[in-house]
């Protein structure tokens, strides 16, 4: 029982760190209809960013923190302005490509500055220690993982609920073309949308980085919070968080219990395996748009 | 239609339907044979061995192109088929003692049904969707190959495979593996380069323009996007098999994702729609890949210092930066360029 209970806390941690970078998909794809494939590389660049700040430059932490915020805000800007903003409009494959390649960017640019050792954030950051509730031992920086992506995920809904920029956002996710005409900044929504992008993968990355280690082996994280969004329905927020629980839960489920009998690899091919079994049942995700397409 | 130099008709149905269709054209493909032939002689083992790479590339090529170029079902698990088909062949042969003429079909049959398997989603998925099923495919060759399989594949540490033998003809140096690699490239170039024009093949397009119209026209998409799949994956499993048999040894990590996403790249610079995009694609990709490995070395010794750290980035970052490059500026391809040069060759003196 307490192996359940420790294997559901760690699920649920993994789970929504999964949930926010799936949401970093879900949000770019809801404005600008591209798929984003790159949050591999957009994390890794956001951890080596973040972890920079506090180490390479020795900033105090709550200034780390804001300058690596504000250097992953320029990192997602430019993305927009230099890239992606060309591809709006093209065939699908297009931006796929494009932001596949950019993951691997990043992953090249990070190796290339950086090296490839593994790297670690500090001690209160890292190496938090392990709790005892009730004689099940859980890794506190696990508890602060699933409060601080649960305080993001409410933040970000009353983003989008309360402010003008959240509202002009939710406009353009409708009609992109009726959001020109009501006089919104369409382009400037698209930047916005690439800025909040990268700061929720910055809040992954210093969980993902404190779990982990930084390395540019983090991009797993990435190609879980494509799948998630997938799984979820490109379309929905509330798809985003559930699908990332589910695949968060099912991976440390079966990687607990399962990987004895079905060989150790079965923790990272299981979320692969319920994704190809997904679209045949419902290849929109649980709670994606089913577009009427006409001729 | 495809324009023709002035002063050519066509005045047979068999003329229409030639490939090659001037004595120019026939001239000029007669040299290209025997400069194929011949320039391997003189040529050292390193450049034999980066035509090989290339050829084995071309050949999987042309299954990304029909599946992508000319059915528009995006897959980003090429990689995955090509070891699929390259496990099969090196399977046969170290269990079963099979001639590689007889494995290296199967091997394409092989990665053809597995296709097949995977393409059984395009029943429900399309467009960007399906993205899904053919990253989760590379993923399940992944786990098939270490986990399930692993008594057999050997799991991580890999398989030998073994050197193609016919007629008691061994295939052991780089010349003589560079003509069978060159032969059956022209052979599956020729098979694609005709299917695309056959019903099938127009069956394809009419797909990638529009499936729904497509299906009102009586077209049955499924069948047609299942014969897609298991044709690109037959390619796909020829490929690898060549690949795997001229390197010796594989294990799945000669397989990366990185490479799916590559093949689908490279598909793009090379110019989607058209057998000869995916030969320049191929051509492009390795040579760049080779260059990017010729200068690399050298960069890291101006910039030193940084523990080789240059040499294993530069190829993800040249790779990623051309191919943006590419989407921005010239989407439609090498091979775009190609046609807009023929078209201005054909129309000489004149510019229109």
């Amino acid at each position: 029982m307490n192996t359940f209970i420790q294997l559901m806390i760690s699920g649920i941690a993994i789970g929504l760190i999964y949930a926010l970078a799936a949401l970093g998909v879900v949000i770019v794809y809801k404005s600008t209809k591209i798929l984003n494939l790159a949050p591999g590389g957009l994390l890794i660049i956001a951890a080596y960013l973040a972890w920079m700040f506090l180490i390479r430059l020795h900033f105090p932490v709550v200034l780390a923190i804001i300058a690596a915020a504000v250097a992953v805000a320029i990192v997602g800007w430019l993305f927009n302005r230099v890239i992606l903003q060309f591809l709006i409009g093209q065939p699908i494959l297009a931006p796929i490509i494009c932001t596949t390649m950019i993951w691997f960017l990043f992953r090249g640019l990070t190796f290339l500055f950086w090296g490839g050792n593994p790297r670690m954030f500090p001690a209160w950051l890292a190496g938090r220690p392990t709790v005892f509730l009730g004689g099940v031992g859980i890794p506190e920086i696990m508890i602060w993982c699933i409060v601080i992506c649960a305080l993001t995920i409410a933040a970000l809904m009353a983003y989008f609920k309360f402010t003008r920029s959240g509202l002009a956002m939710r406009v353009t996710a409708e009609e992109v073309i009726v959001a020109e005409n009501l006089g919104i900044r369409v382009l400037r929504v698209f930047s916005n949308t690439w800025v909040i992008c990268m700061l929720l993968f910055l809040i992954c990355a210093y969980f993902v980085g404190a779990i982990q280690g930084i390395s540019q082996d983090l991009d797993f994280v990435g190609v879980y919070g494509i799948i998630v969004a997938l799984l979820g329905g490109l379309e929905s927020f509330p798809g985003a968080i559930i699908a990332g629980l589910v695949i968060g839960l099912v991976q440390a489920l079966v990687g607990g219990y399962l990987a004895g009998v079905l060989g150790g690899g079965i923790a990272e091919t299981a979320p692969f395996i319920v994704m190809f079994f997904m679209s045949f049942w419902r290849p929109y995700g649980f709670f994606g748009l089913e577009r009427i397409e006409r001729i | 239609m495809k324009g023709r130099p002035c002063g050519v008709f066509d005045v047979r149905y068999s003329q229409d339907k030639a490939i090659l269709r001037t004595k120019m054209h026939w001239a000029l493909f007669i040299l290209f044979l025997i400069f194929l032939f011949t320039i391997p002689l003189f040529l050292g083992g390193h450049v034999l061995s980066l035509g090989i790479i290339i050829g084995t590339t071309m050949i999987a090529m042309f299954g990304i192109q029909i599946m992508i170029g000319y059915t528009y079902q995006i897959t980003l698990g090429h990689a995955g088929f090509v070891g699929f088909g390259a496990y099969v062949s090196a399977l046969l042969m170290h269990h079963l003692g099979l001639n590689f003429f007889f494995a290296l079909p199967v091997a394409g049959l092989g990665a053809a049904l597995y296709g097949l398997i995977i393409g059984t989603s395009t029943v429900r998925c399309k467009g960007l969707y399906m993205v899904i099923p053919t990253i989760s495919a590379h993923f399940i060759f992944f786990y098939l190959v270490n986990e399930v399989f692993k008594k057999w594949t050997f799991g991580s540490e890999g398989i030998e495979c073994a050197t193609p033998v016919l007629f008691g003809f061994a295939f052991n140096t780089d010349l003589r593996y560079f003509y069978l690699v060159a032969v059956i490239t022209l052979i599956m170039g020729l098979l694609v380069k005709n299917l695309v024009r056959t019903k099938a093949g127009r069956a394809f397009v009419a797909i990638r323009d529009n499936d729904i119209a497509a299906e009102v026209m009586g077209i049955n998409i499924f069948r047609y996007k299942l014969l897609s799949f298991a044709i690109g994956n037959f390619c796909a499993g020829i490929g690898g098999a060549l690949w795997g048999h001229y390197v010796t040894y594989i294990n799945t990590e000669f397989f990366p994702i990185l490479d799916s996403v590559y093949y689908a790249a490279f598909c793009i610079v090379g110019g989607l729609g058209s057998i000869m995009g995916a030969v320049f694609a191929a051509v492009f990709w390795r040579i760049l890949g080779e260059g990017v490995n010729y200068i690399a070395p050298l960069l890291d010794n101006i910039l030193g210092g940084t523990a080789g750290n240059v040499v294993s980035s530069m190829g993800l970052i040249t790779f990623a930066v051309v191919t943006i490059l590419f989407l921005i500026f010239e989407p439609r391809g090498i091979a775009h360029r190609w046609e807009l040069f023929k078209q201005s060759y054909r129309l000489h003196p004149f510019n229109y």
